[in-house]
């Protein structure tokens, strides 16, 4: 009986406890909403106020924000807005918008964090920089475009050239670490949005002994046609690593001349299946008639997939290609017939 | 002009509400796509402006819907992110009417509307 009254005081005691922690919990949860919906309120108005300001117009923070300011949750609250802002939004706002950034001395706290031992603090700090156009974190940012971080190094490589525009390339000049298939998209898409400068280090990194480095540059001249490269990114089909002539194939493509196609068909035979594909797949756009010899030429390839490539290609080129490929000698026999008779499908529907 | 603002960013959505309202245009604000498109049958606007990435109903299922119901009767504009050419594409094919890459300045967005109105 002792027993059993002591159990149902100790689950009375328990629930007791536990319904008094459920309570606190739900309460704090619920102070904590309130209070993120009255700074959500707060810094929107301010950051409207700053976002359609007349030029030269004193805004004056309010006693509140002033007081919340000191508080770091705050602080970290408003940066983020005011990131998102920087991001939405362009022209005359965002130098108003900066002026904010300013005098609420958040890029003190961008500073701290951008030392910080933690490596997402760091990151985000050093994207915030470059967002912000943060000049005097120039410095900062250019020595982490090395850093041993893969996420510190891109955003420091991004953050400079938000910083410094295409001089923010200069990176590349320094940088041992490799630079990813996915970053190298990433800024490239920083550089389009920016109007096309000059490319004073191109020369430089083809030589670079960073693969990655050589790489994107190629994609620099390809992307940019930068026609003045011809001559060197022809040199680079001859390159001993097999990703860079691949890059020198595609980028050469962009920047083609009349001898582009028999420069491509020249390296052909020694070339990997991938670099073989991306040749073939260049040619196909030039729409040139005289590569049609040529490729009637490589058609007796031993591999059957490279075959049909190549019969692709054919068709591709010349709109008369099936029939080109029916004169063939070997068309009415395997593989070649059962190529011509799929592509005649394809092409039919 | 009656202009439907939907975006899933609450900073965003009011700072194009604060733009708007100072052009003289009235607005209503959708929190993501369902809202929008439940606000749209309560009343019609002339033009909605609306981000791509939602919850629930994006932009371009957005695009559809009203364009399918709709017709010219909603002009559309989309707000994309720089590079998203392919989702431009695929707006302008669905009906959209016209976009603004983010980042973009409001006065800019004022004159794309004003444009709406002189048709």
């Amino acid at each position: 009986m002792y027993l059993l009254n002591l159990l149902f005081f100790l689950s009375l005691y328990f629930s007791a406890i536990l319904l008094v922690t459920m309570v606190f919990f739900s309460y704090a949860n619920k102070r904590k909403k309130n209070r993120y919906l009255s700074w959500d309120k707060e810094t929107n108005h301010l950051i409207n106020e700053y976002l359609f300001a007349e030029k030269n117009r004193v805004i004056e923070l309010s006693e509140n924000v002033k007081e919340l300011s000191k508080t770091k949750p705050f602080r970290d609250f408003i940066a983020k807005k005011i990131i998102i802002a920087v991001k939405t939004f362009s022209g005359e706002t965002t130098r108003n918008l900066k002026k904010l950034y300013l005098l609420l001395k958040l890029n003190e706290d961008t500073l701290y964090n951008s030392k910080h031992v933690f490596w997402y603090l760091k990151a985000r700090a050093i994207r915030n920089a470059g967002i912000m156009k943060l000049d005097n974190f120039h410095d900062i940012i250019f020595e982490n475009t090395n850093h041993k971080n893969d996420l510190i190094r891109i955003e420091s490589q991004i953050a400079l050239i938000r910083l410094i525009g295409f001089d923010g390339l200069k990176f590349l000049n320094i940088i041992t670490y490799p630079i990813s298939e996915w970053y190298q998209i990433v800024l490239l898409k920083e550089l389009k949005v920016l109007d096309p400068d000059h490319f004073k280090g191109i020369k430089f990194w083809l030589k670079s002994y960073n693969k990655s480095v050589i790489i994107f540059a190629l994609k620099l001249i390809g992307s940019f046609h930068l026609f003045d490269f011809y001559t060197d990114t022809q040199k680079l089909l001859q390159h001993k690593n097999k990703k860079v002539r691949l890059q020198a194939i595609q980028s050469i493509s962009k920047i083609f001349k009349e001898t582009t196609a028999t420069e491509l068909f020249a390296i052909f035979d020694k070339e990997p299946i991938e670099n073989k594909t991306a040749i073939l797949k260049e040619i196909s756009k030039f729409k040139d008639p005289n590569t049609i010899e040529p490729l009637l030429k490589l058609l007796h390839s031993e591999n059957p997939s490279l075959k049909t490539k190549i019969a692709k290609t054919i068709i591709t080129v010349d709109k008369n290609g099936i029939a080109l490929l029916e004169k063939q000698s070997g068309a009415n026999a395997h593989p070649l017939n059962t190529i011509i008779s799929q592509l005649k499908e394809e092409t039919n529907s | 002009m009656k202009i439907l603002v939907a975006e899933d960013d609450n900073l965003i959505r009011s700072a194009l509400e604060f733009r708007l309202k100072k052009d003289n245009h009235d607005v209503t604000i959708a929190v993501d796509g369902s809202d929008a498109l439940k606000k749209i049958e309560q009343d019609i606007p002339d033009i909605v402006i609306t981000d791509i990435m939602m919850p629930f109903v994006s932009g371009l299922e957005l695009v559809g819907l009203i364009k399918e119901k709709y017709q010219d009767r909603i002009k559309i504009i989309v707000l994309t992110t720089m590079g998203q050419e392919d989702v431009v594409l695929e707006a302008f094919g669905l009906g959209a009417d016209d976009f603004i890459p983010k980042p973009f300045s409001p006065n800019e967005l004022s004159v794309r509307i004003k444009r709406f109105s002189l048709k």
